[in-house]
């Protein structure tokens, strides 16, 4: 198990801040946050390559006194720096010649058949394609078999319809391996498809970190919500209690949430609704339960359509709502801007927040 | 026209500074023509003078890129208590008079410390050692301040992989830094080289101009413009443009070929 404990750094103005993390062994762990959050610095850190305040053990082995090449720590870095001077076999030999491992010729067989790369040991660096260097630069950390591994955004430079295979087969083979992988990314969907549980990291500090669903569905401040792009956040009032309820006023629309302890009426604060939380009210079909409460008659005023799900947005009164489902559905219920319908949120799935204004 | 007027600046100071070199080295020629020889042509004189140049000027470039190496990696990868004084120390060499240079070399071997180098390591003043020695410590901190420079251009990621790799620092140093940075360290060392070729001032005040002991080409020049021996003069100018030009082009192709 890696562990993270009161983990500061400072370089200039930038701080991060108590970073406290623990990743289980054999775990895919998903560090998530924009550019520029201090997502690749925790991961310098973690190798040793900054002089950081805290502790970092793993398996109950302090590192912090520790240098980088005595941690054992693998490392592939976004742009994979693979050594220009060197061949392709070469490079992937690297860390055996240096440590003077035996076995050399039988691990790089093993290395090579294992990420498909048997055919550019002969090929200069330079010639070889953006895949091709991932899975040399991989090949490379890999073959001295460390027992962490960290992926700083690997799939950042590699076009979508490949990023979407190499997902799959760089977590394949990692599991396979039975190494822990903390990678680094800005992409939501990348974090919530491939990590066992996720990070959220905005100016050097974690927000959040749980089950990718948990993160997804319960967001834990509204920080998280504007980074997952929800839309739907409305200021309002608590107005009232009943049943386990609480009722929300938002410009005029009263919501219906569920009775989230911590929260009064009277109080302040932000109704947040995912976008896929939102349903089409069908006058043919039965209304659910928990979608009786918060029916509202709104009209498409937006829409945009992406490679196989669509954004609508509707305008209820004074709040405009963000609908997010399959495109076949906007097509099977003949959806045009302008066309007024009912929609109405999934009450358990509206979330509340403090409001501050 | 007011787009391109600097790209055509740019050309137009290349052409002038082409056509001066043209007039000078024309200028020379045509002296060469109208100035007879005032002496028999001492072409031993001339050939010592060349080997004394390129033996030494070579022995220093050599010497001084071996010295340059490790401190201008240090300048480059380390931060430490008085560096900057350091560093200002590296360039005094390139700032200050190489006259004013030789008489402090020359001062320190009148000294009692000086007199005992001199005896562990036979005489210095006046001798090839001195004119080793003046060329030394003339190019010596270009050395280290261009194979410093050669090193803040190598991406220092490399070597930052390399350690998760598991090398240390030696290791990073000879299978990533240097390789990495041989083609700029090698480009370092033929301007060195040509630097320490053109040495005259700290060289003359510390070795001397003796015919056949410590006369390298530049203080050959000196000594035949000072005997009035223009023809002569010219001789040895021409023959370093030439040794220059073929520095230059050995410059070139080592760059190409790496």
């Amino acid at each position: 198990m890696l562990k993270i404990e009161n983990l500061n750094f400072q370089v200039k103005n930038f701080f991060l801040k108590d970073i406290n993390l623990e990743i289980a062994e054999k775990e895919y762990f998903l560090l998530l946050g924009p550019t520029g959050s201090g997502k690749t610095l925790f991961l310098r850190c973690v190798m040793g390559l900054e002089k950081y305040r805290g502790k970092i053990s793993f398996h109950g082995r302090g590192l912090d006194s520790l240098a980088t090449e005595e941690r054992g720590i693998g490392y592939l870095p976004q742009n994979y720096l693979l050594f220009p001077h060197l061949s392709v076999r070469e490079n992937i030999l690297f860390a055996l010649e240096v440590k003077n491992l035996a076995e050399k010729e039988r691990r790089l067989a093993e290395i090579a058949e294992l990420l498909g790369i048997e055919d550019l040991l002969k090929r200069q660096v330079e010639r070889l394609s953006g895949g091709e260097k991932q899975r040399v630069a991989l090949a490379r950390t890999l073959i001295a078999q460390p027992r962490l591994l960290l992926l700083d955004e690997p799939f950042a430079a590699i076009d979508v319809g490949l990023k979407h295979y190499l997902w799959f087969e760089l977590k394949k083979i990692l599991t396979r391996l039975g190494t822990t992988v903390i990678q680094v990314t800005h992409d939501i969907e990348e974090a919530m498809t491939l990590a066992d549980r996720v990070a959220v990291m905005f100016a050097g500090k974690i927000y959040q970190w749980g089950l990718a669903s948990e993160i997804l569905l319960h967001p834990a401040s509204l920080a998280v919500v504007q980074y997952l792009g929800i839309k739907n956040v409305f200021a309002g009032k608590i107005v009232a209690e009943e049943k386990s309820q609480l009722i929300v006023n938002c410009s005029g629309l009263n919501f219906f949430v569920p009775g989230y302890p911590g929260f009064s009426v009277g109080q302040k604060v932000f109704v947040v609704i995912r976008p896929q939380s939102v349903k089409i009210i069908k006058e043919d079909v039965p209304v659910r339960p928990e979608l009786k409460n918060n029916i509202f008659v709104g009209q498409i005023v937006e829409n945009y359509f992406y490679s196989d799900t669509v954004s609508i947005f509707v305008r209820v009164g004074e709040i405009v709502l963000e609908l997010k489902f399959p495109t076949v559905i906007y097509h099977r219920y003949k959806l045009c801007l302008g066309k007024t319908l009912k929609i109405a949120p999934w009450q358990p799935d509206i979330l509340l927040y403090p409001g501050n204004f | 026209m007011k787009n391109n007027f600097f790209p055509f600046l740019g050309f137009l100071v290349i052409a002038f500074v082409l056509l001066f070199f043209l007039v000078a080295v024309a200028g020379v020629v045509y002296q060469l023509r109208i100035s007879p020889p005032q002496q028999e042509f001492n072409f031993s004189e001339v050939l010592f003078a060349i080997k004394l140049s390129l033996f030494s000027s070579l022995a220093v470039a050599i010497f001084s890129v071996l010295l340059a190496i490790p401190s201008g990696y240090v300048l480059s990868r380390y931060e430490f208590w008085g560096k900057e004084v350091v560093e200002a120390v590296m360039l005094l060499p390139m700032v200050v008079s190489p006259i004013a240079l030789g008489a402090v070399l020359l001062m320190f071997f009148n000294t009692g410390a000086g007199k005992l180098l001199e005896k562990i390591f036979g005489p210095v003043v006046f001798s090839w050692r001195g004119i080793i020695l003046a060329q030394l410590v003339i190019v010596l901190g270009l050395a280290t301040t261009l194979i410093r420079t050669v090193f803040d251009y190598t991406p220092k990621e490399y070597e930052e992989i390399a350690r998760t790799l598991g090398a240390n620092g030696n290791q990073v140093f000879w299978r990533i830094s240097l390789p990495l940075a041989k083609k700029g360290i090698l480009a370092a060392a033929v301007l060195v080289w040509a630097r320490a070729l053109g040495e005259f001032g700290a060289t003359v005040t510390l070795a001397g101009a003796t015919t056949f002991k410590t006369e390298t080409l530049p203080v050959a020049i000196f000594l035949s413009l000072a005997s009035a021996d223009i023809y002569q003069t010219i001789i040895l100018i021409i023959l370093s443009l030439a040794l220059a030009g073929a520095i230059l082009f050995l410059l070139k192709f080592s760059l190409k070929r790496s």
